[in-house]
């Protein structure tokens, strides 16, 4: 009980602050109303298109990639916990799923998946 | 931080003395003949100039706008946030666009008229400059519905009035949008009067357009006529490494290092030559630091016939040996070797500039009343050849701005060879 009014008590102090601290903004500058200054600055020309636009989410591949071996590292967790009791036949084990995944990553690695452009 | 509060709400305050004392921010629009004295100002501690009027007190419209400006300067006072106001300096009277604005003479320092102006606006002492433009939405767009909702589809529509970027090849064979963008005459870290219309992928240049020079339609200041005497080493090429010097400045500010390029802005603007130790030891500073790798080492090649076509150091950048003093007697007495780099990249450019101020100070040092006969090499191109779209095709923004600033483009100077071309 103690714990959820403290829980109460932080987050309506930060609601507060952020509720202060957007007013103190509009009270310094409000948000400009006359239509013309809303325009982006480019230089001094308005705008030729839509602000919207789609963007290539170059780093895709590279999300791939570590949830592949994200999920190699979840595979180890449950390993880690009985290792020490097992000895040298888990380490061995182990070692051998490693290995395929490095196999993996020195593919990707030549098939150049791991270059920025 | 400055507080900009709107007249009438803290006006007169504690708060709008405090800002009414910080340096007065100042958008500067250098028109004919204006652009070595607006970067003058950069050099002094009261006016602190600033690249987007969203951060700006203060307007300077310098000199004579060309007609092609008057729509960009109302659209930028605009945005300036209240309060806000204009100070003409030269330039009509009264002026064209801004009935209310302080008006200063050419010839005299407005930095006191500058100061004096931003602490009354601020203060609310006297009025903020009023909106230029009709308080219209400049893309007007309503929808079929009762309440503004629904219209053309995204793809090829146009919702709230400006169309949708469209789709186009992108470099590894995807289809993706190409946004059109206009970076105008007053674009902080291009040459004032530059209009480039670039097609944006991401961050990707991927065409560029160039805008007809403003200065085209405008008096250009004829060429200096030549006095009886020919001119000294002395002062062709202390003028060559001043011409540099200020190029320097300016671009170590848009390479992200003010305070040196302050430094070197003060070198440029004294009257009495600086040492070449001195240009010589910010070369090697500039080298050990590695800050010339940061700049653009392997970026905005231009080599070959792009090279050549925008002539003087951006050839010699290149590799070629072209220098209209190489051949001439005088500066073949002195033992003159030009300075030359095969890379043809923006780390290139400003090696042989710097080699350039360096040679340019020891020979006036040397040889100060020595007489120039005949042609004499510019300090900069002239022309801007149409190569420069190609140069800047495929590079990323930030890589296609040090390429800009590198070629060191004039656009009034474009403006003079072309009438010089056709009379």
């Amino acid at each position: 009980m103690a714990s959820l009014g403290a829980a109460l008590t932080v987050f309506l102090a930060g609601l507060l602050a952020h509720l202060a601290l957007r007013w103190a903004g509009d009270a310094m500058r409000p948000p400009e109303s006359f239509e013309p200054g809303r325009l982006p600055f480019a230089g001094g020309r308005p705008p030729e298109a839509h602000a919207w636009s789609r963007f290539h989410v170059r780093y895709y591949a590279m999300a791939l990639l570590f949830l592949a071996f994200d999920m190699e590292m979840v595979f180890m967790y449950p390993w880690a916990v009985v290792f020490v009791e097992e000895g040298l036949k888990a380490f061995v084990e182990m070692l051998m799923f490693i290995v395929i995944l490095v196999l993996g990553i020195l593919y990707t690695w030549r098939e150049g998946a791991l270059e920025w452009s | 931080m400055v507080v900009k509060t709107e007249t009438g709400g803290g006006a007169g305050g504690p708060v709008a003395r405090r800002a009414a004392a910080a340096p007065a921010r100042v958008f500067a629009v250098p028109g004919v003949g204006a652009r070595r004295d607006v970067q003058d100002l950069r050099a002094r501690q009261d006016v602190e100039l600033v690249d987007a009027p969203r951060h700006a007190d203060v307007l300077l419209l310098a000199g004579l706008l060309p007609p092609a400006w008057l729509k960009p300067a109302a659209r930028v006072h605009d945005q300036m946030p209240r309060p806000r106001g204009v100070v003409c300096w030269g330039g009509p009277s009264p002026p064209r666009l801004f009935p209310t604005a302080v008006q200063v003479p050419r010839h005299e320092d407005p930095v006191n008229a500058i100061v004096d102006l931003h602490r009354d606006v601020v203060t609310g002492a006297r009025a903020s400059e009023p909106p230029v433009q009709p308080d219209h939405p400049p893309a007007p767009w309503r929808g079929v519905g009762p309440h503004s909702q629904g219209g053309e589809g995204m793809m090829g529509g146009r919702p709230y009035g400006r169309p949708m970027a469209m789709r186009a090849e992108a470099r590894d064979g995807l289809q993706l949008d190409r946004v059109p963008v206009w970076v105008g005459p007053f674009f902080g870290p291009f040459p004032p009067g530059l209009t480039l219309r670039v097609g944006l992928q991401g961050d990707v240049v991927q065409e560029v357009a160039m805008d007809a020079n403003p200065f085209l339609r405008t008096l250009v200041a004829p060429p200096p006529v030549p006095g009886p005497e020919p001119p000294t080493i002395a002062a062709i090429e202390g003028a060559r490494a001043h011409h540099h010097l200020r190029w320097l400045a300016d671009a170590l500010r848009v390479a992200g290092l003010p305070a040196l390029g302050l430094r070197v802005l003060r070198l440029a603007v004294d009257a009495t030559p600086p040492d070449p130790g001195t240009v010589r030891r910010l070369g090697r500073f500039l080298e050990r630091t590695r800050a010339l790798c940061l700049v653009g080492r392997g970026v905005g090649p231009v080599i070959g016939e792009a090279a050549l076509a925008f002539g003087g150091p951006v050839a010699r950048a290149a590799g070629h040996e072209r220098d209209a003093r190489l051949g001439h007697p005088t500066y073949r007495d002195l033992g003159f070797a030009p300075a030359i780099r095969a890379e043809g990249d923006v780390r290139a450019r400003w090696r042989v500039r710097i080699a350039e101020t360096v040679a340019s100070l020891e020979l006036a040092r040397r040889a100060p009343d020595r007489a120039v006969e005949g042609r004499v090499e510019p300090f900069a191109g002239g022309r801007i050849p149409g190569a420069i779209t190609e140069v800047l095709t495929g590079l990323e923004w930030g890589d296609a701005v040090t390429t800009i600033v590198s070629l060191d483009l004039d656009l009034e100077a474009d403006a003079r060879a072309r009438h010089g071309d056709a009379a």
